[in-house]
């Protein structure tokens, strides 16, 4: 058998018929919702997957477009993707009582019982926010308790789990990594969370190499190894933020870790839609000159894999394989940043020109 | 000897990265630590693999019984493996190949650097307002 997916069946467990039923209960408490409401719908190009997204009331579509803006596309065509979402505090429509039990909702959300099959499903307790996905009808289900009690991360980054459902292909991933460059040559940025990936990002997009991420990208393996922009928001740390005085924060909830940074808001002319992947990243924060020296795939790895699958529900073993066969085909590299941040961007640059 | 559900793994490099998706730890395996963990899945119980190691590397099985033992009772331990008894005795023939050269013994490296980015728990830190009925819920279930 192989390994990932456990095929216990234990008392408790919901099979697939109940939750293709509760996801039927679901669409239909949207559908009142959307009839009170009214509907607002929004179209999404990530790579060559279009989304069509269908909102009841506008509260939840005001939370989460904003930070889309690389992706939001007029929506021509019959989308590959159908997504209804919508919050329950403007629209005063709720959910049925779900048919999983808590303890078999895994700690990052998914129902264990359900892991795998065609119906999957993330579970966010404390923020309120349910999403459920048919891997069969590739239709999704987004549910929000209050649009306007977000935690500061999710609107940043939102929709993470349709996206990656979604998207998630034999040669195609969504990354939890930066990316900078363009067409002919880019850095994927990996590692995890205050290894510098976005202070790298905007330092780049300060010197106009190109920004395409600072913390989920969608990668491709095939035909060659590219990074595609999905969110044009940054996330950042005070420090880091005084550092990169021409993108100002636009957005802090009294929740906020972070700043969130709306890149491309801020400088529309140097967020790219694509970028090469040429080499990968492992950035640092060192004090000292920076420095830049190989590391092995199996390191590009570790960085890379344990905080994308760790924060993804459901779908790991292909994006295990995805991020194992990028790091087989471009070389990593340790960049140490260093206490000087304007060194940066010249060193990701020569990097890049001598891998062209 | 199998690989445990509950985890996703990938070798590169002769180094095996294995995630354990429900506890966040993650596992670098390396020296001989990658051919025993593909030796694992699905094929031999411990004597097999050490039997068939000693014959790759040209080795007594005695001078590398002890390292492989131990290192797949850290696997197990670490809930990366189940010790099932339904093991087969020997290592099936596709399974018999590999890289000679020097006897390298197996390391296993843990990192808990990621558990923090597992959601918080949702039995335990569960707002207590009661989103989605969870007291109920789980009352009917008892």
């Amino acid at each position: 058998m192989p390994a990932g997916h456990g095929a216990d069946s234990r008392a408790g467990d919901v099979g697939e018929h109940a939750a293709l039923a509760y996801f039927d209960s679901v669409r239909h408490a949207f559908a009142r919702a959307a009839l009170g409401a009214g509907t607002f719908e929004q179209g999404l190009q990530v790579g060559d997957v279009g989304v069509h997204l269908r909102f009841a009331g506008q509260e939840l579509a005001r939370a989460l477009l904003p930070a889309l803006g690389p992706v939001l596309h007029s929506g021509d065509g019959r989308p590959d993707v159908e997504v209804d979402l919508w919050d329950e505090r403007s629209t005063g429509v709720g959910i049925p009582e779900p048919v999983w039990r808590l303890r078999d909702v895994v700690a990052r959300g998914d129902v264990r019982s359900l892991s795998g099959g065609r119906v999957r499903v993330q579970v966010d307790s404390w923020n309120k926010v349910l999403t459920m996905w048919d891997a069969q009808l590739r239709r999704g289900i987004v549910w929000a308790g209050d649009a306007q009690r977000l935690p500061y991360w999710l609107p940043a980054a939102p929709l993470r789990a349709i996206l990656h459902w979604s998207l998630a292909t034999r040669v195609r991933h969504m990354l939890h990594a930066g990316a900078v460059g363009n067409e002919r040559a880019g850095a994927l940025l990996a590692g995890p969370p205050g290894s510098g990936k976005s202070t790298t990002a905007l330092a780049c997009l300060e010197a106009g190499l190109g920004y395409v991420g600072d913390d989920y990208v969608l990668v491709e393996t095939e035909p060659a190894a590219r990074a595609v922009s999905v969110y044009g928001t940054a996330k950042l740390h005070a420090p880091s933020l005084e550092l990169l005085p021409s993108v100002p924060a636009l957005q802090l909830s009294p929740d906020a870790q972070k700043f969130v940074v709306d890149v491309a808001g801020a400088r529309p002319d140097l967020v790219r839609r694509s970028a090469a992947i040429s080499a990968i990243l492992l950035p640092r924060v060192t004090r000292g000159p920076l420095a830049l020296h190989p590391a092995a795939a199996s390191e590009a790895l570790r960085a890379l894999a344990p905080s994308t699958i760790l924060q993804h529900a459901d779908e790991s073993a292909t994006g295990m394989a995805v991020m194992a066969a990028l790091v087989r085909q471009v070389p990593a590299y340790h960049l140490e940043l260093g206490s000087d941040i304007a060194a940066v961007a010249p060193a990701i640059r020569d990097l890049l020109k001598a891998s062209r | 000897m199998i690989h445990a559900p509950n985890i996703v793994h990938e070798t590169v490099d002769r180094e095996t990265i294995v995630i354990h998706l429900e506890t966040g730890n993650y596992y670098s395996l390396t020296g001989s630590g990658a051919d025993i963990w593909a030796l694992l899945d699905g094929a031999g119980s411990a004597a097999a693999i050490c039997s068939e190691l000693a014959r790759r590397h040209g080795c007594p099985e005695d001078e590398i019984r002890g390292q492989v033992e131990s290192f797949i009772a850290d696997l197990v331990r670490e809930g990366l493996v189940d010790d099932s008894d339904a093991s087969p005795m020997t290592v099936p023939p596709e399974k018999r190949n590999g890289a000679g050269g020097p006897w390298a013994p197996p390391k296993v490296e843990r990192y808990d650097d990621m558990r923090d980015f597992l959601l918080v728990d949702p039995i335990h830190e569960v707002d207590q307002t009661g989103w989605p009925s969870r007291r109920v819920s789980e009352e009917a279930a008892q």
